[in-house]
């Protein structure tokens, strides 16, 4: 069977589509507003005219060059380019600014890589474990999961716990915009039936991280010429050195597993994955206080388990036809339309398929590195163009990508909107990545707590006599203790000082 | 502004955002007997920020910050016509169409951000025009997602 696909995947028909997905996937990554799941979408009718593997290929190729993209303009212009790179942004950022860009693109490139790899070979040789234990999973597990995540509010929250704690709540209160869960009742949309889905993540992403920084490059339009230095870089290899890999070996293996393991579990996401293993790195570093100011274990962290997200996402999907996120849900329809039933005996009945999508997987990750890789000297090119000239450019694209999200002004006006409210918080300094972080994990929490205990009988005491989830719960609290530690030590600190 | 009436500004807000939210939240009442209702979790949220508001505003009693922004970060006059640039971006994408509009757009945003030194408006017109075109093209021809036409519709 593993023959079988290898004949039909190491095909020049089927290799070329790889090749072409890579390399689109990368662009709608690299350019903001446009994302993996918008270039799997696009595609997904031209895979129905091909053959089962040349059309299967395509898509994955797709995902992941659409998931590996999001680098680029995570670094280069610190706009996440999708939302699994939102945590790029905070060290690869600083790192282009002080001319690092080529090695924060080197090595989020070379970690995509090895986060794929990892993930791809747990996909192939655990799947089958892992998906049995994620079949235990009921609601009370996914609302200890949900709150868990929720505590990373206190870390990423910059110098004002308070402020942060604030603004994650308020990203809660916007997720919660819309048609209600469990009940659909509508719920803060005065009138207004454009509201009844609620905000688009990619508006909100695209106003608060993009159109915020171009009004506030207004209102710094001194600075804008002076600031202006192109990126002097040099690069070897990847730009990172051997003693350098070393060091990052912890923080690779825990950010694929981070990654892999956040991938299984359905509806969460490569952002909350990237984001959860910024934290776990930042925590476990020697040296946290330089996180967010240009150091490269952060863009390590995050663009692993991003990447490892997509190997983890494809485990549910393939052994239970469970779509962890969007863009595996795409791909089910992928699946079926070719007349793949997912499920525990898929190996079975279409074992050839399967064996060329892991196949496919493995071929569209090399091509990745060395496409992404070829490139880079272009990609960091991006940063020779004058701001004054390439910000209203990335503007264009901000209103195009809201634009395409769902072909309506709406979310348009909401990108000008967001981006102003942006500028209201940069201006009484509040941080806006919990507001993100809130506003990703707002509904899933609701929507799981009413489940949980609906089918508790309103009892609470599920949520600490179910084994999983007592220990989500009891990690968040001792998470929560550390960090509150932690700030209560540096304000002391700061006071002495 | 300082710091401490900045901290004063953002308590107050959620203050009052936290009791909108809780009195938005009223009607919502339960459809079956064993479920939480609509409500329940905007009102738990509403209590929680209006407790973490009252928690900042005591803070920023407390506090004495008097640090006071960069004024060269404060160019009022940039801020207000970059948001004007992007308001009327918007307000004429779909009627201008996104041709007209984006070329309008990038044109004079450029010459807002640009200063006296790298102020070139023959390069900001050449560039204004050929990335809307390159932008149209692409969505339009290539991709197959149509971008408004506006008053170029016929």
């Amino acid at each position: 069977m593993i023959l079988d696909a290898a004949m039909q995947v190491f095909t020049p028909s089927c290799l070329a589509l790889i090749f072409m997905g890579v390399v689109v996937g990368i662009i709608f990554g690299a350019i903001p507003g446009l994302s993996a799941t918008m270039a799997v979408v696009l595609f997904l009718p031209m895979s129905f005219g091909l053959s089962p593997v040349n059309g299967l290929s395509l898509l994955i190729g797709l995902y992941m060059g659409g998931i590996s993209g999001g680098l680029i303009s995570a670094i280069l212009l610190k706009i996440p380019g999708t939302p699994s790179s939102i945590a790029t942004v905070f060290d690869g950022g600083p790192m282009a600014e002080h001319g690092e860009a080529g090695k924060a693109l080197g090595a989020g490139i070379l970690y995509s890589f090895i986060g794929g790899m990892f993930s791809i070979f747990a996909l192939i040789f655990i799947s089958p474990y892992l998906a049995s234990v994620t079949l235990k999973f009921t609601p009370v597990e996914y609302f200890s999961i949900a709150f868990f995540s929720l505590t990373i509010i206190a870390s990423l929250s910059g110098k004002s716990l308070v402020k942060g704690l604030l603004s994650g709540l308020f990203g809660i209160a916007i997720s919660m915009v819309g048609m209600a869960p469990i009940d659909s009742v509508t719920r803060f949309t005065f009138g207004n039936f454009q509201l009844l889905a609620g905000f688009d993540i990619i508006v909100l992403l695209i106003g608060v991280f993009a159109v915020t920084d171009i009004i506030m490059a207004g209102f710094g339009r001194i600075h804008l010429g002076d600031s202006y230095k192109k990126a002097a870089y040099s690069l070897k290899g990847y730009g990172i050195t051997m003693k350098e890999f070393k060091e990052q070996m912890g923080n690779m293996v825990r950010s694929s597993l981070i990654g892999i393991g956040i991938g299984i579990l359905p509806g969460i996401g490569g952002n909350v994955a990237g984001l959860l293993s910024y934290t776990a790195t930042k925590n476990a570093s020697d040296h946290p206080e330089k996180f967010g100011t240009g150091v490269v274990d952060g863009v390590i962290a995050s663009e692993t388990s991003n990447n490892a997200v997509i190997g983890g996402s494809l485990i549910p999907l393939i052994t239970m036809g469970i779509p962890g996120n969007t863009v595996s849900a795409i791909l089910l329809g992928g699946l079926t339309i070719h007349g793949i039933t997912p499920g525990p005996l898929v190996f079975e009945k279409s074992g050839t398929y399967i064996y060329a999508i892991f196949l496919a997987l493995i071929v569209s990750n090399f091509i990745m590195v060395v496409v992404e890789r070829g490139a880079l000297r272009w990609f960091v090119k991006l940063l020779d163009i004058p701001k004054h000239i390439l910000l209203p450019l990335v503007m264009a694209c901000c209103v195009v990508g809201a634009y395409a999200s769902n072909s309506r002004i709406f979310d348009v006006w909401c990108v000008a909107i967001f981006g102003l409210m942006g500028v209201v918080f940069k201006k009484l300094r509040i941080p806006s990545t919990p507001l993100i972080i809130g506003f990703i994990l707002g509904k899933m929490t609701e929507e799981n707590l009413r489940r949980a205990l609906q089918a508790s009988d309103g009892d609470i005491s599920v949520f600490f006599t179910r084994p999983i989830s007592l220990v989500f719960i009891l990690v968040a609290v001792a998470f929560v203790i550390y960090t509150l530690k932690k700030a209560a030590q540096a304000s002391k600190l700061k006071e002495d000082e | 502004m300082t710091e401490k009436s900045k901290n004063y500004i953002c308590s107050v807000f959620f203050l009052i955002f936290g009791a909108f939210l809780y009195v938005q939240s009223l009607p919502f009442k339960p459809i079956s007997g064993k479920d939480l209702g609509s409500g329940f979790f905007p009102k738990v949220l509403a209590v929680g920020i209006i407790i973490t508001a009252l928690v900042e505003l005591y803070l920023t009693y407390r506090s004495n910050d008097q640090t006071k922004d960069d004024p060269s970060d404060n160019d009022i006059k940039g801020g207000v016509l970059t948001i004007a640039c992007i308001c009327a971006y918007v307000a004429l994408y779909d009627i201008l169409g996104f041709l007209i509009s984006t070329i309008a757009y990038l044109f004079f945003q450029m010459v807002v951000l640009s200063n006296e030194k790298n102020r070139n408006l023959k390069q900001f017109a050449i560039v204004s025009v050929l990335s809307a075109i390159v932008i149209y093209v692409v969505f339009n021809n290539l991709i197959g997602m149509s971008l408004p036409d506006g008053i170029l519709e016929f």
